[in-house]
């Protein structure tokens, strides 16, 4: 997610302006920048996530227009509304564990006192119920930064995006991206654009179509199946512009299904094309640039053509061989 | 111009709904010709879900176009279409629901999408012994208008509720009988057959609503489900009943779908299952709103809400819709306190003066208090919201049950700074905050209706 803030990251009216960094994967101290710098990356301790946040959210007050991205991944412990975020050293203090835990929802709330209108969090933990937040008598850990119920003037836009339902896990994979994170980061590249301001920007509601469709294209036929993404306060605004057409999940199937595994597939257009074989049974998962097709499904009897029009979130072609 | 008519066909039982959806131009497979900027796509369109012959009418210039919609799943069907000079017609179909009886709760999006993953989920629960399974519904007495709320005692119900949770453990069902009556709980449980049955899925549609002594009590007589499992109870549901449809076309129903989900470890197979209890109202005008609500895209549940929300909030004829309403502008409004307030403003006032019985009044007018302060005295006045809303009883909606918890938060937070905003050192602040907490940890946030899980 960093490198991609430096290195894609495009907004011309918000652009990047300050990334603060964290790593808590074992023997990993050093971040390298895109131009092969590499800088030395603090662990994700409470001290540390506690100085960073105050941090950012020191730099969000600059300006009421000012865009904050918050993005999280590892552990988490929930309970009904309650989200709290685990941290490096939980577990340091037997006796007071949470307090190496964010308040994820404290936080949140706390939030609303920064001038910056517009906040957008990315949690990519488990949200599996513990009874850690039931036992802990009136405390889900530290909100870092405390909410007021004097408040700022106008309203925020402050949409969470979560890898799980509540009650369900989210899966990491090891050298890899987790399954949220890699669909975060494709829907940013088009599964979560739209042109409704002219040009391909990713915008907050399709960004969470884009991310829902991806995911569960990830996670199909894994451990994982089962894992669907979730939304807090989803409003409509713009977050990253699209420097050239967005890439879309296509998928391709006939109707009835069951005539997959009998069928060859080919797709052309947009200078591209490409086939799959027989015998599989399972939908063809593709991802293509915006655009008009044409897919075919070749059975032994016979040849179906169709054409279609691909754009984001997700198109999902089926193919009539009765 | 020529008329593009487009409806998702959708069977509900015993009824219609609308969802979102976009008509986007693209470029002619044929001619290869580029979709003409003119032809701008079409957002934010209320599209009928129905079997009927209704449609939603647009006019286009003749063209090709990609015609989608969004269900409150996040699912999207989508359809490719040529327009002619003389109109066309676009029937989106999705995924077929597991069972007719299902299909509100499928369109909902509160069961998994399709037949076949259905199969797959449910296969790995336990065994469901069907027997040891019921509901109960349960009626709290009418909370009357008062000058002095805070003076009134609490929501019996919800103060059961919380002594039973703050002692810990599971709850026994006859402890929790026992306590409500002692607590002047007025009438007697009464038990739900099951109105639907997937044996295979192990699944129960309960629809209180056929129950007809329920239907005829008063809406201030507001109605609990619980359901237990042996001894214990395991889940207790806020009823939104009786429901009156937001079309004035008469009484709405109302089902709860309750079935196996696994927990713990994700969808792993050897995870215990435990219930889950799934509320739909089968209103043509609302069902979608709260629907989109649960899932928590504001800005969806805003454009279906935006045709019906003076309807809905004028005539007050079920405030229940009218606080979803509320809460879905409340979320979406971008004004602050320089600006003219809206209209629904002081609708929300009237939820909040004239229907004691529905804390999510207070919770709303709390916040808009908060969202439009100018002097102190709004800020003290959100503060005896938040405490009043605590006082009526648990809320209907699971964002109330949230917004609830952070208002009495910020209170609280600001107590640690010996800021009391005008509030007395005895108004039990602090009490009510740590029994809401206790509530919100048991909240499942994936409902739109308040259900709470006890075991």
């Amino acid at each position: 997610v960093a490198q991609w803030l430096l290195t894609r990251y495009h907004n011309p009216s918000k652009p990047l302006a300050s990334l603060e960094l964290l790593i808590s994967e074992p023997g990993v101290t050093q971040f390298v920048m895109p131009g092969g710098q590499a800088v030395q990356v603090d662990g994700a301790t409470m001290a540390n996530v506690e100085t960073a946040v105050r941090a950012w959210k020191a730099r969000g007050d600059a300006h009421e227009g000012n865009l904050m991205l918050f993005f999280f991944c590892g552990h988490g412990i929930a309970s009904g509304t309650q989200l709290s975020l685990v941290l490096e050293d939980f577990g340091s203090d037997r006796d007071t564990p949470l307090d190496h835990v964010v308040d994820f929802d404290g936080l949140h709330l706390g939030m609303d006192k920064c001038k910056a209108r517009q906040q957008c969090c990315f949690i990519d933990v488990c949200r599996v119920a513990s009874p850690t937040l039931i036992q802990a008598a009136n405390y889900s850990g530290r909100p870092i930064i405390h909410g007021s119920a004097v408040h700022a003037a106008t309203p925020r836009n402050a949409p969470t995006y979560f890898s799980a339902l509540l009650g369900t896990s989210a899966y990491g994979r090891q050298g890899q991206p987790s399954f949220f994170t890699e669909a975060l980061l494709k829907a940013f590249e088009g599964a979560g654009a739209d042109d409704l301001e002219g040009g391909w920007r990713v915008q907050t509601d399709m960004l969470n179509l884009g991310i829902h469709h991806l995911l569960r294209r990830a996670v199909d036929e894994t451990a994982a199946a089962g894992q669907v993404s979730a939304v807090n306060n989803l409003t409509r605004f713009t977050l990253h512009h699209l420097r050239g057409n967005p890439i879309v999940p296509v998928e391709v199937a006939c109707e009835p299904p069951d005539r997959n595994g009998e069928a060859e597939f080919r797709y052309q257009g947009n200078g591209r094309q490409d086939r799959r074989a027989p015998p599989r049974s399972e939908n063809w998962d593709l991802e293509l640039e915006v655009g008009a097709y044409q897919f075919t499904a070749i059975l032994p009897e016979r040849q179906v053509a169709v054409d279609d029009f691909v754009r984001p979130p997700f198109r999902p072609v089926r193919i009539r061989v009765l | 111009m020529a008329k593009l008519r487009i409806k998702l066909e959708k069977w509900l039982e015993g009824g219609e709904s609308q969802v979102v959806g976009s008509v986007h131009p693209v470029p002619d497979p044929k001619t290869g010709m580029p979709a003409e900027r003119r032809r701008g796509s079409l957002r934010d369109l209320i599209i009928p879900a129905t079997m009927a012959e209704r449609f939603l009418s647009v006019d286009v210039e003749p063209g090709r176009y990609l015609v989608e919609v969004m269900l409150p799943s996040g699912e999207i069907v989508s359809q490719p279409v040529t327009v002619g000079p003389g109109g066309e017609t676009v029937k989106l179909r999705g995924d077929d629901s597991p069972h007719e009886w299902m299909s509100w709760q499928h369109l909902m999006g509160t069961v998994v999408q399709s037949r076949a993953a259905f199969d797959q989920i449910t296969a790995r629960s336990a065994t469901w012994d069907t027997g040891g399974m019921e509901g109960a519904v349960w009626v709290a007495p009418v909370r009357p208008l008062a000058d002095d709320e805070l003076a009134m005692p609490r929501d019996p119900i919800a103060e059961a509720l919380d002594a039973a949770v703050a002692r810990g453990g599971s709850l026994v069902r006859a402890a929790f009988v026992k306590d409500a009556a002692r607590r002047g709980h007025v009438d007697s449980p009464t038990l739900v057959g099951s109105y639907a049955f997937d044996r295979v899925h192990q699944a129960f549609l309960f629809s209180p609503i056929r129950n007809d002594k329920l239907y005829r009590l008063p809406p201030e007589q507001r109605r609990y489900l619980l359901v237990a499992r042996g001894s214990d109870v395991e889940l207790l549901a806020i009823l939104p009943i009786p429901w009156q449809r937001a079309d004035f076309n008469g009484p709405g129903e109302v089902d709860v779908l309750v079935r196996f989900e696994p927990s713990g470890r994700g969808t792993e197979s050897n995870a215990p299952a435990r219930l889950r209890a799934s509320i739909a109202v089968r209103d043509p005008v609302v069902g979608s709103v709260i629907a989109y609500l649960g899932r928590g895209d504001l800005q969806a549940a805003s454009v279906v809400l935006k045709r019906a929300q003076d309807m809905l909030m004028e005539k007050m004829d079920n405030a229940i819709a009218a606080a979803a309403g509320a809460y879905v502008l409340a979320g979406a409004w971008e004004g602050g306190p320089s600006d003219r307030p809206p209209r629904w403003h002081e609708w929300v006032g009237n939820l909040m003066r004239y229907f004691p019985w529905l804390p999510d009044g207070a919770i709303l007018e709390g916040w808009l208090a908060l969202r439009t302060q100018r002097t102190r005295e709004d800020v003290a006045r959100a503060r005896r919201c938040f405490l009043i809303a605590h006082r009526r009883g648990l809320p209907f909606f699971s964002l109330g049950v949230k917004m609830l918890f952070e208002g009495l938060t910020l209170f609280v937070n600001d107590e640690g700074t010996s800021d009391r905003h005008g509030g007395a050192a005895d108004d039990g602040l602090r009490t009510a905050w740590a029994a809401v907490r206790r509530l919100a940890l048991r909240t499942d946030p994936r409902e739109a209706f308040t259900v709470i899980r006890l075991g």
